[in-house]
């Protein structure tokens, strides 16, 4: 099969490229060693079973993504893995794990009955890849992207046997807009049980909707789901007068074109968390922390060392600013 | 003298020097430096200034500001190089001035004046992308960074360092018997003036009483959150300044929101000069101008409003504008795309050189 000609590429928006940024620093994480997490990364939680097969899952992947590249788009990837800084390749592993953690809490509560997991905006995240081998429970998991954003990520898929061997019945990839509406129909068609446990990430994604959007997908899915748990991982401003959000705020649209709608209007973890919290009438708990939080209180000693050694961390100061500008927010109803 | 005033000419405008001068240069301040105490004496006046951190741009603005090298007696704290996009223009223009005035300008090492640090923090890419991979400009810098003296006393009683104090030092005398023309070590005294930093948040006491946590300060040197080094409280400062007969410490290392930071009453301040760090952080800066021993302020002040990019070969500028409008790909700049892959031709891609050179472009990186 011939490589495909990168002067045909598929053009992607600003934001389906942020898919891009998010596989560099994955990737450029797992190089450096900082991922997959290790036995001692955490005080009272062994979550390093979900985490066998990562190493050789990522190396697959990335290895038949490879021919799908256009040349400009292989050298940024391999700049960002070779050249990615402490402070991105830790944040990169708090935004991982955190997520990973919080699923893993939940699932442990539920006691082997059945459960679905939902990742909105998935990109190139492999999370299906090792979240189905190790439970029999989950009965189904599904990517929800942008057709191209998808289509991009099973070329790379197809093109391994090894990566291939995970496609069970139980994943699905689907295609579609978040914009648009009629989601919960679409997930029902590709076998979603809204009487079941669900899970919903959504990884840097509510960032990037408008606000009508996003609060038409929260309503949404309360509406139809009867339990489950909503994982949501953004940047946040604390003020008005935030100015390293401010900073971001221009950056990203001078720089990429790339806009937030709402990270200026919900500017504190309150109103964020309200998003959800107003809609959820029938809530369980709900938590929300910035990772810088997680990484304080989370992390063992010898987890917070063992990051830190792995490429001599400098800037403490910039990975507290940094990471308390993003927020995990889990809610349980 | 001539040629330091050429080369300063070159440098103001952002002008990258020869190899070959960078060499030189490197030579003859280690014949200097070799002469030169651990432990440097100056007087007031004198402006201080904390990191700067390849902000090349903010480090001309400080100038203006602060008043021009000789006009104006500075004191540079370290961290020169790393994370900010122009470290070589950054070095090589205090280099020179350090060579041209002498008396005029001092410059202390901070613990991105390493080999190790700079491989993982810019520096050496930049090197690499500016001078081509065969150069050995980052090998004279960083032999040229063993020889910078680690602090300085000003008018007897103000000590100057990066960091800050170590467990292995007591008194001046011990700092004065390192040998610092090295590599800066992991561990150990040089290590620790270059890493320490002051305790921010005293330790939480494990055996609080019935009302609850109370927070006490240590009495001792703990271990840094850092790489290396240590943290220190205000009790191991007072023991410090009263057995050396010193009245203040200033040092730089750790951002500051808002330029600079007071710990202590006053006894320890840090000083931090770069303004809107690695382009995300929107922090001010600061110099601090001490006109005698009590008479002092803080100059702050924000982003320089930059030239997009200094004077590059239309090469780069070439790569740089594409990679640039890598957002906007489409049919229509095809003849772009075209354009630069018969360039491409001349260039091997997976060179270190050419991996450095788009990594020059870099952009501003959040989570995304």
């Amino acid at each position: 099969m011939l490589p495909p000609n990168p002067h045909s590429q598929p053009r992607f928006t600003p934001v389906q490229q942020t898919d891009f940024d998010a596989l560099g620093c994955k990737l450029a994480s797992i190089s450096h060693g900082y991922l997959p997490p290790q036995i001692k990364d955490f005080n009272d939680t062994n979550i390093t079973s979900l985490y066998e097969n990562y190493n050789q899952l990522y190396q697959e992947f990335h290895a038949h993504l490879k021919p799908c590249l256009s040349r400009r788009l292989a050298s940024k990837l391999n700049t960002t893995i070779a050249h990615s800084l402490p402070v991105m390749n830790i944040g990169t592993y708090l935004r991982t794990v955190s997520i990973d953690f919080t699923i893993i809490q939940y699932i442990h509560q539920l006691n082997n009955s059945p459960f679905q997991i939902v990742n909105l905006g998935s990109g190139t995240d492999l999370r299906a890849f090792h979240y189905l081998p190790q439970y029999a429970n989950l009965t189904k998991f599904i990517d929800v992207d942008y057709p191209i954003s998808l289509d991009f990520k099973s070329r790379a898929i197809d093109g391994s046997s090894y990566l291939t061997s995970f496609s069970t019945s139980r994943y699905s990839m689907v295609p579609w807009d978040l914009s648009k509406g009629s989601l919960i129909d679409i997930l029902i068609a590709n076998g979603i049980d809204v009487a079941i446990p669900t899970i919903f990430i959504t990884e840097c994604v509510m960032c990037y909707l408008e606000d009508s959007v996003a609060n038409q997908l929260i309503q949404t899915i309360k509406a139809n789901f009867l339990h489950g748990l909503w994982i949501s991982y953004d940047p946040i401003a604390y003020s008005e007068n935030d100015r390293f959000i401010a900073m971001m705020n221009s950056n990203l649209i001078e720089l990429r074109n790339l806009s937030m709608p709402t990270l200026l209007k919900y500017n504190s973890i309150d109103k964020y968390s309200n998003r959800w919290v107003s809609v959820f009438d029938n809530l369980i708990a709900y938590k929300i922390l910035s990772l810088w939080d997680f990484y304080m209180e989370k992390l063992s000693n010898v987890g917070k060392l063992r990051l830190k050694n792995l490429q001599f961390l400098d800037e403490i100061e910039e990975l507290k600013l940094m990471q308390s500008h993003y927020i995990l927010l889990s809610i349980r109803w | 003298m001539m040629k330091l005033d050429e080369c300063l000419e070159l440098l103001y405008k952002g002008q990258l020097l020869p190899e070959a001068t960078i060499r030189a240069l490197s030579y003859k301040l280690k014949e200097m430096l070799v002469q030169q105490s651990n432990v440097i004496h100056i007087s007031t006046p004198v402006t201080v200034v904390g990191d700067i951190h390849g902000q090349f741009h903010d480090l001309l603005e400080i100038f203006h500001i602060g008043g021009p090298v000789p006009n104006t007696n500075y004191l540079f704290l370290g961290d020169y190089v790393d994370r900010g996009l122009y470290s070589v223009e950054t070095i090589t223009l205090l280099m020179v001035l350090k060579l041209r005035y002498p008396n005029r300008i001092h410059l202390l090492r901070g613990n991105h004046e390493s080999r190790q640090i700079t491989q993982s923090y810019g520096f050496y890419t930049e090197c690499l992308n500016k001078y081509g991979g065969n150069s050995k400009v980052w090998n004279y810098l960083t032999d040229f960074f063993d020889y910078l003296v680690l602090c300085c006393i000003i008018d007897d009683e103000l000590f100057c360092v990066h960091g800050g104090l170590s467990p292995n030092v007591q008194t001046i005398d011990q700092i004065r018997i390192i040998d610092r023309f090295r590599e800066i070590p992991h561990d150990g005294a040089m290590a620790d003036l270059v890493w320490s930093d002051p305790e921010d948040n005293p330790i939480i006491d494990p055996t609080a009483t019935s009302e609850g946590f109370y927070y006490e300060p240590s009495q001792h040197f703990q271990v840094s959150p850092r790489g290396a080094g240590y943290t220190f409280g205000r009790s191991v400062v007072e023991k410090f300044l009263q057995l050396n007969n010193m009245s203040r410490i200033y040092r730089a290392h750790q951002l500051c929101n808002e330029g600079f930071q007071i710990y202590f009453d006053g006894l320890v301040t840090t000083v931090w000069s770069a303004p809107n760090y690695c382009y995300r952080c929107g922090n001010k800066a600061s110099i601090l101008e001490l006109y005698s021993k009590d008479v002092y302020y803080f100059n702050v002040f924000e982003e320089a409003p930059e030239n997009k990019s200094l004077n590059e070969g239309s090469t780069t500028k070439v790569i740089q504008e594409y990679f640039n409008n890598d957002n906007n790909i489409s049919s229509s700049q095809l003849s772009l795309m075209d354009g630069f892959e018969a360039m491409e031709e001349s260039m091997d891609l997976f060179s270190d050189a050419y991996q450095a050179r788009s990594a020059a472009s870099r952009k501003v990186e959040y989570f995304l």
